[in-house]
């Protein structure tokens, strides 16, 4: 009877040392990883700041150049990227109405993606 | 009489589709020569749509141009700033410029595809390469955070909830799909991805791609841009610095 006592007793000790032990476990692991992590980013972060927040450096033609980029692919650009890549539908978009032809390249200005366009193109086309 | 008639026929078909590949080559010749310098040898310059508007990318046109500031840098302490291998994993694909230019005009354009940029956003602030998103490398390397989880849904994954015993069982066995499946997500819908950093000298997006592949992100549709910002720079090509 005294030996089941001290059986009884001994069973969740065990169980309790078991379970701070793989808690211990898991906090030196965490700590490891942060140990690891934090320098890491404390030296990108120093590194960062010696970034300047620039381009590379244009001349004033290249600079003109980009200024004029962001306002869009051109018509002749959209025209020839499809030819290249769907000679099929550039075919059917020829065919289009100037107006189509408008609406079309807006909506690809605009971001549509080119599965879009295509499906436009032959909606386009065939109503 | 009808063999000559068939004859004349694909003699004049021959020679419509000579004329047509003539003047599509032409066309190509002439878009080019608008510019000294290329993307490559088939693209003078591509347009990527960055926070709504387009972008023109191209390199800089000036043959005499030579790279300043920050990234003309040849060496950086190391460790942390070390030489990174080819390949962060084997089954991940290490890509060029070439391939980030027809992954923009194709993945990216038709929203099967993101361009990450997986540097810490002190970084992004000061400068990124159109068309790319900021999820730091710290969110994809934390496995199970509200981060990362919001990451992977952004990137296509879709979380399986309650996944009951038998048919997490039967996809073991393959008699269910389990393809670009793990316990917590279904990947078959996710986006082809390219992370990229600094350069071959940034651990940064090696440790998002360790990340992700970690979770169960499919490898196949992970890209590995190790020229990162130092490569694309050096190449004159086009930058941005978000919100402006």
């Amino acid at each position: 009877m005294a030996t089941q006592t001290i059986c009884f007793i001994r069973m969740p000790v065990i169980r309790l040392r078991h379970q701070i032990s793989v808690l211990l476990a898991m906090c030196l692991a965490a700590q490891l990883i942060a140990a690891d992590e934090d320098p890491y980013l404390s030296a990108i972060s120093s590194e960062a700041a010696k970034v300047e927040a620039t381009a590379p450096e244009l001349d004033s033609d290249e600079v003109n150049a980009t200024e004029s980029a962001t306002e869009g692919p051109s018509v002749h650009a959209f025209e020839d990227d499809l030819k290249t890549r769907y000679m099929g539908t550039f075919t059917f978009y020829k065919r289009l109405p100037r107006r189509a032809r408008e609406e079309i390249f807006e909506e690809y200005k605009d971001g549509a993606s080119i599965d879009e366009i295509r499906k436009k193109i032959m909606d386009r086309f065939l109503n | 009489m009808g063999i000559s008639m068939k004859r004349l026929y694909c003699q004049i078909v021959t020679v419509f589709f000579m004329m047509f590949s003539i003047q599509t080559i032409a066309d190509e010749q002439a878009t080019g020569s608008e510019m000294a310098v290329g993307l490559s040898g088939k693209k003078p310059y591509i347009h990527v749509i960055h926070e709504g508007r387009s972008v023109k990318v191209q390199r800089v046109q000036d043959p005499d141009y030579e790279l300043k500031g920050y990234y003309a840098k040849t060496a950086r302490k190391c460790p942390p700033f070390c030489l990174q291998p080819m390949q962060v994993d084997s089954s991940v694909a290490t890509i060029g410029e070439v391939e980030v230019f027809e992954f923009m005009e194709t993945k990216l354009r038709d929203n099967k595809g993101l361009l990450i940029d997986a540097r810490t956003p002190e970084w992004y602030e000061r400068g990124t390469i159109p068309g790319s998103i900021n999820i730091p490398f710290t969110t994809l390397s934390k496995e199970g955070t509200a981060e990362n989880d919001a990451a992977l849904a952004i990137f296509g994954g879709k979380p399986r909830g309650e996944v009951g015993t038998l048919s997490l069982k039967l996809e073991e066995m393959g008699l269910l799909d389990s393809d670009d499946k793990t316990e917590k997500w279904d990947f078959s819908n996710a986006k082809e991805l390219v992370l990229w950093c600094n350069g071959p000298e940034c651990g940064q997006s090696p440790r998002a791609i360790k990340g992700l592949l970690k979770v169960g992100y499919p490898a196949n549709k992970i890209f590995y841009y190790r020229g990162g910002m130092q490569l694309w720079q050096l190449w004159g090509l086009t930058t941005v610095v978000p919100g402006e």
